[in-house]
């Protein structure tokens, strides 16, 4: 091997110098660069979406207890040096003069939150104004419900437990808030004195103790890795913490894999082109070593060793972009993490570059074996001729190449293998298509214009090649369709989760005999009519025979479900945002005694279809049999309710109604002009819960779409290169018919056509491959309704006739230009 | 001499390399008659082939004039350039230089439906025919022998009838025997077809065969004679 070193040197440097290596070079770079970009960003990605998460929890990381937290776990996050700050929330009674009103209270220290930002403001419905700190001791933070129903004003006190705290700014939202907008008691904020003070946390109080956690990820990792689970205390890790955009997240992160392993299939492909060129370069060289006295095998270590040292290179090089492009795409982002440093970088560096050799070396290396091993009389002068086309070895090592890179991604596995079955599967169509397609070219082309038959000439010249072109082209045009689709799916699940008339206003406890009035306000500050719901509010007593108590259940949500009072409604008719899971909605007159019970809270308590469930409502007891289960979004801001009855059952009983409503930002000036006139009515405001939500998935769908373009690029670039591949024939032919006679303009037709077709029939059958995977994807993945767009594979037909040629043009021009005899003679 | 097809006058050619100015071709001046043929032989270098690709407009001088079938390239612009070599011209070429994704009958057909000649497709392979590859219609170049191939190519440069018939060095990779009868073929058709033929050569059989030699040296004309 020693004495093989220099000769591989000597024949890289000098395939360099020539121009010759610079196909293989771009592809193995770009396959290096697009693998490297895209690791970079979707880490970067990954941890904006963890800052944005964090800023959702208040802090990076948090541990929830139902008991007050040990000592021990102040000191295992000390000894990760992460930061700290303790929340109590409890349930409690606030009293103001004669009226008294419950509370969820939350005691929190000077430092909270540790990431994300309360959101105040000076009065109820007055502007809003974020700030990184809690309330000052003596003071209290109020939900605008609570000014509401004690008819306090900022600036006034009131009593909780022993002491007095003054009213100091109005609460809109804690960053760990969730989605829980509607808890039925409004929510204060105090200082951790004031608790104390308040003399409210005895011995046996039910309250539940978080601790919050921020610093850097690897201290984060040292305390997490030491955290011992046990009863009543919990992890919750920022992707977990809000479930309604939980979702979401999970779903780009699941995206950005997709369109991480879709580059590299991309720059595959790029490599498996160009490299069949280099293979074919190195004909002629072969032949002459083996002739002064070479062997087969050291060849084939000489080769291997070049592409080793062409590897190294464009591992370079192809790191080097991708920084750059890294760095580029990182200054669209708003978000205000800073750019990963070189040296977290190297780890997706190195998986790059050893990324790059393993395509590399698959593609190229049974090329090599195969010239290395023909006899010589078969490779002086074959160079000239093209001689691409599929074998079984190449198509192993493909294969092989494929599944070598799955280690690459295997937190997504799921993911890769229904993309690579889906793109393998469009491949062999694809390439079965162009054998097609091209049999019957050769077969019409007696009947077409000479235009035509010089450019479908040109996609038969070498059956094979054409093959991989279309097979390559087909396969870049159906990745970005497929991306494409899927993104654009995720986007139109996450608007329909949120649209834009979303209600963000709850109006509660309305009395039966004020909704007319209110329908008549609501009106008038046009206010589209929105639906009066009755709401009765129940105890969950008996499930069948059995009574139940929090004691049943292990589980916290369970516990806390039992224990309080639910909302329940009646209706004839079931709502159109639900749907029905099992058994059946009742008819319109159906009997007393029937109830629908919601998914999540069926599976919380253990309810199924024909449980006889008893509520207690005020002084009464209500009895009925569950006749189906209904699934809710919970996350889409509608009027929802864990159990409805047929109309009968809880008609007669003390009822209020509940609307909800879309007022828009800065169009709530009514809202005093409201409670002033139904003073029993509260309102909830939940539009900053959801410019939060909203906010957020902006940011995520904003990533995705440069993700998508940067994906777009890169199969831009390897069209650049397939076309290149037939760029010094293309040169030669060219040259020969204007030589004959044929003007330039004719030749650019004559290309255009040939491009044209190539692009159109890979276009076609790369989107019918788009549309199945997508379809499969989105099911399996994702999780979200698919609709394949009918008119893709005629769009992705003329944007790949389009692009094709656009870029097949830019691409061969140089062409239309050498001077003719030169071309020809240096082909002689 | 019969009136002139080709008449080059005070032609210059130079290029700009690393070392400066490189004049290939100075001082040239010769006329050649129609129906005539003539070989322009000279050692490697001597700048033969950048000549005949000035007389096929393939390339510009950079100072002289050329007229060829009475017209001055140097009026015509490239597309005036292609018009003349297809309707006036044809091309043989040392590699043959057939288009690797046609047939034979397609390879000659290409210049005929550049034409616009009518019964396009009879005449190609009448011209095949001629040339003794009438079972050959549907074979790729990669199935010819070189010798076959340098027939299709002499198939379709006489096929459109041209009036000058411009052969860059047509033996020139083809052994004794196959080049004896290409040469035959060649002189056969331009005999038939009435045409002049300018052929750029080695081959000293080849130029002997010739009414006339321009012998380059030096990019400059050593020695014009008649036979």
């Amino acid at each position: 091997m020693s004495n093989l070193t220099p000769i591989a040197f000597r024949l890289l440097r000098n395939d360099l110098l020539s121009g010759r290596l610079l196909l293989i070079v771009i592809a193995t770079s770009l396959a290096v660069a697009a693998t490297g970009a895209v690791r970079l960003f979707t880490h970067h990605i990954e941890l904006t979406l963890v800052s944005e998460s964090s800023a959702l929890l208040a802090g990076d990381l948090a541990v929830n207890s139902t008991r007050p937290l040990a000592q021990e776990l102040y000191a295992n996050a000390a000894a990760a040096k992460l930061e700290t700050t303790q929340v109590i929330g409890l349930r409690t009674v606030v009293a103001y003069e004669d009226r008294i009103q419950m509370a969820e209270l939350r005691a929190v220290s000077e430092s909270y939150p540790l990431r994300g930002s309360v959101r105040i403001s000076d009065a109820p419905f007055a502007v809003a104004q974020d700030v990184v700190h809690g309330p000052s001791r003596g003071q209290v933070w109020a939900d605008g419900r609570m000014l509401q129903l004690l008819d306090v004003e900022v600036g006034d006190s009131i009593t909780i437990g022993k002491t007095e705290l003054v009213i100091e700014k109005v609460l809109l939202l804690e960053p760990d808030r969730g989605g829980d907008a509607f808890s039925i008691a409004p929510r204060i904020l105090v200082t951790h004195f004031d608790l104390e003070q308040a003399g409210l946390l005895l011995p046996g109080t039910r309250a539940s103790y978080r601790l919050l956690m921020a610093g850097p990820r690897d201290a984060l990792a040292k305390f997490k890795a030491g955290f011992v689970p046990a009863p009543g205390l919990k992890l919750i890790d920022p992707s977990t913490a809000r479930p309604e955009i939980r979702d979401a997240f999970q779903q780009a992160e699941r995206y950005l894999s997709l369109v991480a392993f879709a580059c590299v299939l991309l720059a595959v492909t790029g490599v498996a082109t160009a490299g069949l060129n280099y293979a074919n370069h190195h004909r002629n060289t072969a032949a002459i070593l083996k002739t002064i006295g070479l062997a087969s095998r050291p060849l084939l270590a000489l080769f291997a060793l070049e592409l080793v040292l062409l590897a190294a290179c464009a591992a370079l090089l192809g790191n080097a972009l991708a920084w750059s492009v890294y760095r580029i795409l990182i200054a669209q982002l708003t978000a205000a993490i800073p750019p990963i440093s070189l040296i977290e970088g190297l780890v997706p560096a190195l998986e790059a570059g050893s990324l790059g050799l393993i395509v590399l070396l698959g593609f190229c290396l049974p090329q090599f074996a195969a010239v290395a091993e023909a006899p010589v009389n078969q490779k002086i002068g074959a160079s000239r001729a093209n001689s691409f086309g599929f074998s079984a070895l190449p198509v192993a090592a493909a294969l092989l190449v494929l599944l070598l890179l799955l280690p690459w991604h295997l937190e997504h596995r799921e993911t890769i293998l229904i993309v690579l079955a889906g793109m393998l599967g469009t491949a062999i169509t694809l390439a079965l298509a162009a054998r097609l397609t091209i049999a019957v070219m050769n077969s019409a082309r007696g009947q077409v214009s000479l235009n035509w038959r010089m450019g479908l000439a040109n996609i038969s010249r070498n059956a094979g090649l054409s093959v991989l072109q279309i097979t390559a082209i087909g396969l870049g045009i159906g990745v970005v369709c497929l991306i494409a689709a899927v993104r654009g799916d995720l986007i139109t699940q996450w608007r329909d989760r949120l649209p834009p008339s979303a209600a963000d206003h709850f109006l509660i406890n309305i009395d039966p005999k004020d909704v007319d009035q209110m329908r008549t306000f609501l009106a008038d500050h046009q206010l589209s009519d929105p639906g009066f719901y009755p709401m009765i509010r129940g105890r969950l007593v008996g499930i069948n025979d059995r009574s139940v108590g929090p004691d049943d259940y292990e589980q916290p949500r369970a516990r806390r479900l039992v224990n309080r009072e639910f909302n329940l409604s009646w209706a004839a008719l079931a709502k159109p945002h639900n749907r029905i899971t099992a058994g059946q909605w009742w008819s319109e007159d159906a009997a007393a005694g029937q109830f629908s019970v919601e998914t999540g809270i069926a599976e919380t308590l253990g309810i199924a279809i024909g449980d006889r469930l008893s509520f207690n409502v005020a002084s009464d007891q209500v009895s009925g049999v569950v006749t189906n289960l209904r699934e809710v979004n919970w996350d889409d801001f509608k009027v929802n309710f864990f159990v409805e009855a047929t109309p009968p059952t809880l008609r007669e009983l003390p009822t209020t109604y509940i609307t909800a409503f879309k007022a828009g930002n800065g169009n709530n000036d009514f809202l005093p002009d409201l409670v002033s006139r139904f003073p029993s009515v509260t309102v909830i405001d939940v539009s900053a819960i959801m410019l939060q939500v909203r906010s957020v998935m902006d940011r995520v769908a904003s990533a995705l779409l440069w993700v998508f373009l940067f994906a777009l690029g890169a199969s831009a670039i390897i069209l650049v290169t397939v076309v290149q591949t037939t760029q010094k024939t293309r040169t030669v032919e060219i040259a020969l018919l204007k030589a004959l006679g044929a003007t330039k303009d004719r030749v650019v037709i004559a290309t255009l056509c040939e491009f044209a077709t190539l692009g159109a029939i890979a276009g076609a059958i790369g989107s019918l491959g788009a549309i199945a995977t997508g379809w499969w994807v989105a099911a399996q993945v994702f999780s979200i309704p698919y609709t394949p767009n009918v008119w893709l594979p005629i769009i992705a037909s003329a944007a790949g006739a389009l692009g094709v040629t656009g870029i097949g043009l830019g691409v061969v021009r140089s062409s239309f230009t050498p001077p003719v005899m030169a071309t020809i003679r240096a082909n002689d | 001499m019969n009136a002139p097809i080709i008449t080059v006058s005070n032609l210059e050619k130079s290029f700009t390399g690393p070392s400066g100015n490189l004049k290939i071709l100075d001082n040239i001046n010769f006329s050649i008659g129609e129906r005539s043929t003539v070989a322009i032989t000279g050692v490697s270098g001597a700048g033969k082939s950048t000549l005949l690709g000035l007389i096929a407009g393939l390339d510009t001088a950079s100072a002289g004039e050329i007229e060829v079938c009475g017209q001055a390239l140097a009026q015509l612009d490239e597309n005036g350039r292609a018009l003349l070599r297809r309707h006036r011209m044809g091309f043989v070429f040392q590699s043959f230089h057939l288009i690797t994704s046609f047939s034979a009958l397609e390879n000659v057909l290409l210049p005929m439906e550049l034409n616009g000649l009518d019964d396009a497709r009879r005449k190609a392979r009448e011209a095949l025919r001629r040339v003794g590859l009438e079972h050959r219609l549907d074979h790729y170049p990669a199935q010819l022998s070189g010798g076959e191939q340098q027939r299709v190519a002499l198939a379709r440069a006489f096929g459109t009838t041209p009036q000058l018939l411009l052969a860059d060095e047509p033996t020139g990779n083809l052994d004794k025997t196959t080049a004896s009868a290409i040469i035959e073929l060649l002189f056969e058709l331009n005999a038939e077809h009435q045409t002049t033929l300018l052929v750029v050569t080695h081959d000293d059989a080849l130029a002997s065969r010739c009414e006339r030699i321009i012998e380059i040296d030096g990019g400059r004309m050593a020695n014009q004679g008649g036979q």
